[in-house]
């Protein structure tokens, strides 16, 4: 019970910034859905959409894909950061539930405010890209997968920003590195290892009617798996490195 | 068993590639109901102690006990018996208002809708911050925001509250409110460790007090012993006249005020004070006073510490 009354203020608190920061949120919305827009404008102008992928319906897919990673793999640090400043995290330290569990109950919270936003996002995209906005079921629950799977590197990160302060450009790289990581084809053991490597061809395989095979199912449920058990063991790891050098208020 | 053990605690620091050594080996014990201070100089060693009883540092060697728990073994069980308020503004989210900020540490440590529905109203009185708790906390004063500080400290009901420069910073008055908090506490059967330069605070409310200095214990004692320690040897002399041809400086700290011949002595001996006073009967010096100085508890800290540095 008292596990849920961990999320429950978390949720609480997500709800409060969100929600007093409402245009900081809208302002996002925004900015990512011009942007697609733009990109797609351009494409249409002067035609080589292969730069960026297949068609248009590739580009869409990808950037879906692109924008539920950078926003759940780097919101987390964030939060880290402004807590570190403003002196917050040491009462998650000094709470029995311990900085690991707020941090995680946080990120899950995160989750439930960003989820409709993403999907209003895919809808607007999709509309612009002219495909069919009706999306089946299966390419929703792949895209939380792949959240999750976001969210466990969040919570790497996270630990890196822990130890060492100070990584507000390593965080702005990473969503550049993401187009990297999108735009290759990776096989074998790289494909679980490669954040959203098998992703964007299943989601792709999804919009083109072709359906998931059972080692799609495998690869995103054991992919989304590991990335979480690693984020969670890897915070734990430098939430305990810090105690150890006393640096966990330092900023 | 006291509320709080410490046992041979030590914490060395790697910085800039050179070791500095916080704590070497301090060893000390709260007992239930009373205020404890810890007092030093800067970089005594107060926060890695106050920091490694909350396992907010962990240290290279000792052992701290709360209520029992082994606070290595047994963590979470030892910080449910603990709550803090931290130095400076490190204690609340500043974009959350007054009453979500007590609902949201509330949250973290897992208590329920019914006890914080409870609890939060009772707590708003007690800080007196009930008209405000719509306000942003980042938009209330320092003395406020301090208050609503102790009011998260408060929350969880823990026995044993931990206070690291509780009225840094505060004006006059929100620095009497937070010591009148404190007896408040105390009254209520709360164990209160206390760090802080404020001597003013630790006079008032402190019944033990520890002061370390360089990482190690000076004196550990009874407030009261150490301010009697002190008091007895100090003296000051008032008088009238001429001081003709004695050099009243080498006794002590001479001064005039508002036309007042003043001589303060420091004795190692109550004998030295007869000494002085057959000087003064031989030269015809007139006394108009003579009182035993109360000396406060920064002058009682002041030479300790200097007498450890000696």
């Amino acid at each position: 019970m008292k596990y849920l009354n961990t999320f429950k203020g978390t949720f609480l608190r997500v709800f409060a910034e969100i929600k007093r920061y409402y245009l900081n949120t809208l302002s996002s919305f925004t900015i990512m859905t011009i942007i697609f827009y733009f990109i797609v404008m351009g494409i249409n102008k002067f035609g080589n959409p292969a730069t960026l992928g297949d068609s248009i319906q590739g580009l869409a897919v990808g950037y879906i894909v692109w924008m539920a990673l950078v926003g759940t793999m780097t919101d987390l640090s964030w939060t880290i950061i402004n807590d570190m400043s403003i002196g917050l995290i040491e009462q998650s330290f000094i709470s029995p539930i311990g900085p690991t569990l707020i941090y995680l109950f946080y990120q899950f919270s995160n989750f439930v405010f960003v989820i409709p936003l993403e999907f209003l996002i895919m809808i607007i995209v999709f509309k612009i890209a002219g495909l069919s906005i009706i999306v089946p079921p299966i390419f929703l629950i792949s895209l939380l997968l792949l959240m999750i799977q976001g969210y466990g590197i969040g919570l790497i990160l996270a630990g890196i920003t822990l130890r060492f302060k100070r990584t507000q450009s390593i965080l702005s790289l990473i969503q550049f590195a993401i187009v990297g990581v999108l735009m290759g084809n990776f096989d074998g053991i790289w494909k679980f290892l490669v954040p959203a490597n098998g992703f964007i061809d299943i989601l792709g395989k999804i919009i083109n009617g072709i359906g998931t095979s059972v080692y799609d199912w495998f690869y995103m449920l054991t992919s989304a798996a590991i990335y979480m058990i690693v984020g969670v063991i890897v915070f734990d790891y430098f939430a305990n490195v810090v105690r150890k050098r006393g640096e966990i208020a330092q900023y | 068993m006291g509320a709080l053990e410490v046992e041979n605690l030590k914490k060395t620091y790697i910085s800039k590639g050179k070791k500095v050594e916080a704590v070497k080996g301090i060893s000390f014990e709260v007992n239930e109901g009373e205020i404890f201070a810890i007092l030093g100089p800067n970089g005594a060693g107060k926060t890695t102690t106050i920091k490694s009883i909350l396992r907010l540092v962990i240290p290279d060697e000792g052992k701290i006990y709360v209520k029992g728990f082994d606070i290595s073994t047994h963590k979470a069980k030892a910080l449910e018996n603990l709550s803090a308020v931290l130095e400076g503004n490190r204690n609340i989210h500043w974009k959350l208002t007054v009453y979500e900020n007590l609902r949201y540490f509330g949250y973290i440590r897992g208590f329920s809708d019914k006890f914080l529905k409870d609890k939060i109203p009772e707590i708003l009185e007690f800080i007196e911050l009930k008209d405000k708790k719509n306000e942003l906390a980042g938009k209330l004063s320092r003395g406020m925001q301090q208050k609503l500080a102790i009011g998260i400290a408060l929350l969880p009901e823990t026995p044993i509250i931990l206070l690291d420069e509780p009225t840094l910073g505060l004006d006059v008055e929100s620095s009497l409110k937070i010591r009148e908090m404190l007896f408040e506490l105390k009254n209520k059967g709360k164990t209160i460790l206390l760090s802080t330069h404020d001597m003013n605070l630790v006079e008032k409310v402190a019944d033990r007090v520890l002061i370390i200095n360089k990482g190690k214990i000076i004196v550990c004692d009874r407030k009261e012993n150490l301010l009697n320690a002190f008091r007895k040897k100090a003296y000051k002399i008032v008088f009238e006249g001429e001081n003709g041809k004695i050099d009243l400086r080498k006794y002590g700290k001479f001064y005039e005020e508002y036309g007042e011949k003043i001589l303060e002595i420091q004795l190692d001996d109550i004998s030295q004070l007869y000494e002085i006073m057959e000087i003064f009967k031989k030269e015809h010096i007139e006394i108009r006073h003579l009182e035993n100085v109360m000396v406060n508890f920064e002058e009682v800290f002041v030479n300790i510490v200097r007498g450890d540095e000696n």
